[in-house]
């Protein structure tokens, strides 16, 4: 009798598991769908949970697609080879022409560099931390055109940080915001999630340079007496402290109904290769933490203040 | 009776045409992702992955069960950075569409199967059209949906054509040894 109970109850469990398993392949196309949807709700709610998910599935894709893509690049490469050759001699005059007046321009550009140097030197202006770049290729784009991003062959073993600016030929066209170990993807200027704090150059106006989806970006919180001017150039202001300063972006450009835009100066989806800009350390910070560390021998301006509370952790 | 040797040889055969079909659709899943050297690539994109599932569908959907066309869809939108779910609902929608249109469709020319797609590219692009607008609260520019789905409608024929080959060679293995 106790051993028919036991054997009665160990089954119960397995009827169960049974019961639900059968149920879930009856309703797998409405369970399927439902789980989309939800998924989709989460992905709306929190887009943060999938970044994890994203950067891996990125890793692992990554060679693939840069495997079948490479045939389509050696048949482009080949093709504008070919068609490069009947008009290499006009850009080759061209060229030249253009060499000769960056030739003058470069001459100039010596006279003020230095007049700058010793104006700062006189001023005592501590230097802007120097820049460098990791310059990769263009592997994959979002594939639709509600979403402005860029998948690019050079990951954290690359040097590659989150925030880091992405310049593209001419001048900036988004961030990286999920590096992946191999890749990274990069939000695109022209994405409807990017905002930018730059400056007008000329009228040394702030703005918050916003994508719409759009090949032009637009300009917000800018007041509605601001003095710009069509043309004037568009460069990062530095502000918040993600992008160095005075990076290009592009011009702005007058609408029919007279608002303002802002063309890139380079085309996004048209970059190949892009240069990722490595944040700099910045020389103020770390000059500060290196007081703060320092035990006796702190320079006076830093120890003086009485502030060294303000860093403790008892308070 | 079939002999061994001759079995083995179908059944390497029908694992040949299958792999053909698999690997097929995973060139269209990364064509939809790679950033291909054509001029305006990046905002006018064909639905390759949407014509090969179709077709797969349509032909042989014991290839494609939902789960997998679940999973597609997740790893798909996750590549892309769109909202995830998305394409694995538009592919499961078009699975259930297909499988309740199946009885029509089977017995229909090649030129209803054609308008078939085009009806279910649209469908997929406007429900993602849609589904965008209410996230944005604007309405997205409608050029590049225009033109992909009139591209995806022009191209299918084409793209099909290598699964249609694979499908038929591994229809006439599998008859060869049921």
């Amino acid at each position: 009798m106790a051993r028919r109970n036991l054997a009665r109850s160990t089954r119960k469990p397995m009827i169960h598991i049974h019961a639900i398993v059968a149920s879930a392949l009856r309703h797998a196309p409405l369970s399927l769908v439902g789980g989309a949807c939800v998924l989709m709700i989460l992905s709306l709610a929190a887009p943060h949970m999938w970044q994890g998910s994203r950067i891996s599935v990125t890793d692992i894709f990554a060679p693939i697609i840069t495997t079948i893509s490479q045939p389509f690049h050696y048949v482009a490469d080949i093709v504008g080879g070919m068609t490069g050759i009947t008009q290499l001699k006009a850009e080759n005059e061209r060229l030249k022409s253009e060499n000769t007046r960056l030739k003058e321009w470069y001459q100039t550009a010596l006279l003020l560099e230095a007049e700058n140097r010793s104006l700062k030197d006189v001023l005592n202006v501590l230097p802007d931390p120097s820049q460098s770049y990791i310059t990769t290729r263009v592997i994959a784009d979002s594939g639709t055109s509600f979403v402005r991003s860029l998948l690019v062959a050079a990951g954290t073993q690359d040097g590659v940080n989150k925030g880091q600016a992405v310049m593209g030929g001419q001048g900036m066209i988004g961030r990286i915001i999920e590096p992946g170990s191999r890749a990274s993807r990069v939000l695109l200027l022209t994405d409807i999630n990017s905002r930018v704090p730059v400056v007008v150059e000329g009228a040394n106006q702030r703005a918050i340079l916003a994508g719409n989806n759009e090949d032009l970006l637009t300009l917000e919180h800018m007041p509605s007496d601001s003095l710009i001017e069509e043309g004037a150039r568009i460069v990062t202001s530095g502000h918040g402290g993600m992008f160095p300063a005075g990076l290009p972006i592009g011009r702005v450009v007058k609408n029919e109904d007279g608002t303002f835009y802002v063309r890139p100066f380079t085309d996004p989806n048209n970059a190949n290769f892009i240069q990722i800009i490595e944040k700099p350390e910045d020389p103020h910070v770390r000059q500060s933490v290196d007081a703060l560390n320092a035990p006796d021998e702190t320079p006076a301006r830093v120890s003086a203040p009485a502030r060294p509370s303000e860093f403790s952790a008892d308070e | 009776m079939i002999e061994p040797s001759q079995r083995i040889f179908t059944s390497l055969q029908t694992g040949l045409w299958l792999g053909a079909t698999y690997l097929y659709l995973l060139i269209l899943f990364a064509l939809n992702l790679a950033a291909l050297p054509v001029f305006l690539a990046a905002s006018i994109k064909p639905p390759f992955l949407l014509m090969g599932i179709y077709f797969v569908l349509l032909m042989r959907a014991d290839l494609l069960p939902l789960v997998a066309l679940f999973m597609i869809g997740v790893v798909f939108d996750l590549l892309t950075g769109d909202l995830v779910g998305l394409n694995a609902l538009v592919f499961l929608l078009l699975a259930l569409t297909v499988h309740a249109q199946k009885r029509f469709l089977s017995g229909q020319g090649w030129l209803v199967i054609w308008a078939g797609f085009w009806a279910a590219s649209l469908a997929a692009a406007v429900f993602t059209y849609l589904l965008h607008a209410v996230m944005a609260l604007s309405w997205p520019s409608l050029l590049p949906f225009v033109t992909n789905v009139i591209l995806g409608g022009l191209l299918y024929p084409l793209v099909v054509l290598p699964l249609h080959i694979f499908l038929r060679r591994l229809h006439i293995a599998k008859m060869h040894h049921p």
